[in-house]
């Protein structure tokens, strides 16, 4: 986001994160919390609803990275190395939705977590009991090792978080810039270049995106209906 | 004279027992305690894979009963053996990579009450496996399962 976004004068107020990716955000915590949860006191029927969700919320989001609000396209805001090092330098100018340091945040953050439900998908317990819908299709020494690195990627997973927690109090504390608020009314005062508003994405759009991304949880959920 | 005779083969027909049967002792007492380890862990991957087997099954929208009642003979079998896999110093110790809690050991009565429940779920299994009710099979599998999280979290450190 851009610097110094105080109450200024001739700062405009501008919509700029859309509802389905602050819904979004805000479901992730809470899911992500709520897996962890079921998983350490043993349900893991809820465990694998909550993991659908959140598998669910992953590839809306990947689509809508596509298809969606101007601030929500990752062509807006994945832009390489390059600008990354001038955004440092401060040699670019304030920036409305992700900047391109907060692009490697959202990238590696959504590589994990589909890479987390995806291992879920597989893995197995020690038990031979409890495993993923797509288990069926491998052996338990496999399922086994999707376990372990479900695990493995969880803890990575931590410190992910971790660092995106410490970078919004940075922030707020040093940078004295409020990003919280902006991701929970979708709006935020922004004095740079009077532009072009960000296009937001009708509605319709998400809910659509949004449908089709839960069919496919469902029938693999269902393992495709194949065993 | 004969009396002497008898006295002195049976007393090296003890010996020659005596010596035979530590000698059977001894070749079981042969793996190492990391053999012994390896042995267990492959003992158990054979048991949660028979185990995997019979509730993919009983998972399916068609389960196919063969395969459940192989896996559950498998594993009525390896619970029998089940007991043989943890030798005296194939716990926890220096240069041994175990998951098995040294409780096992030091905690034996309860640990063969445990395996003692495994056995009786593996053959309640096996035999309910040989009938056609699918819930049946289903609960018994449940109750089997539950059997092996419940010594898990007892004897085995948590991975």
């Amino acid at each position: 986001m851009g610097e110094r976004a105080g109450e200024r004068e001739g700062a405009a107020r501008v919509r700029v994160w859309d509802g389905p990716l602050r819904l979004f955000h805000w479901s992730l915590p809470v899911l992500i919390a709520f897996s962890w949860w079921c998983a350490e006191s043993g349900n893991l029927e809820w465990h694998r609803w909550s993991g659908y969700t959140i598998l669910t919320l992953v590839l809306f989001r990947l689509v809508w990275g596509f298809v969606g609000s101007d601030t929500a396209r990752f062509s807006q805001f994945v832009r390489g190395f390059r600008s990354i090092g001038a955004h440092l330098r401060g040699a670019a100018g304030p920036t409305l939705g992700h900047n391109p340091l907060g692009a490697l945040s959202v990238v590696a953050m959504l590589a994990l977590l589909l890479a987390q439900t995806m291992l879920g998908l597989f893995a197995v317990d020690i038990d031979g009991i409890e495993s993923g819908p797509l288990a069926v299709f491998v052996s338990f020494e496999q399922g086994r090792i999707a376990a372990e690195a479900h695990h493995l990627v969880f803890n990575t997973l931590l410190v992910l978080i971790a660092l995106h927690l410490l970078a919004i109090a940075f922030y707020a504390l040093v940078k004295r810039e409020n990003l919280v608020g902006p991701m929970i009314t979708g709006a935020r005062r922004f004095e740079g270049p009077a532009g072009q508003p960000p296009r937001m994405a009708p509605l319709w759009r998400a809910i659509l995106v949004a449908a089709l991304a839960a069919g496919l949880v469902y029938a693999v959920a269902h393992a495709f209906w194949l065993f | 004279m004969r009396g002497s005779i008898i006295r002195r083969a049976s007393l090296a027909l003890c010996a020659f027992a005596v010596i035979a049967a530590s000698g059977v002792a001894m070749a079981q007492a042969q793996l190492t305690p990391a053999e012994a380890i390896q042995h267990r862990q492959e003992q158990l991957r054979r048991l949660g894979a028979s185990f995997k087997a019979a509730n993919d099954q009983l998972r399916s929208h068609s389960p196919d009963l063969a395969v459940v009642r192989t896996s559950a003979q498998s594993i009525a079998t390896l619970a029998e053996d089940f007991p043989n896999w943890f030798p005296q110093g194939s716990g926890p110790g220096p240069g041994l990579d175990t998951h098995a809690k040294a409780e096992i050991w030091s905690n034996a009565a309860g640990f063969g009450e445990q395996v003692s429940q495994l056995q009786a779920a593996a053959q309640s299994f096996n035999q309910v496996s040989a009938g056609s009710d699918v819930a049946a099979i289903t609960a018994s599998a449940r109750a089997l399962g539950a059997r092996c999280a419940s010594c898990h979290t007892d004897f085995r450190e948590r991975s």
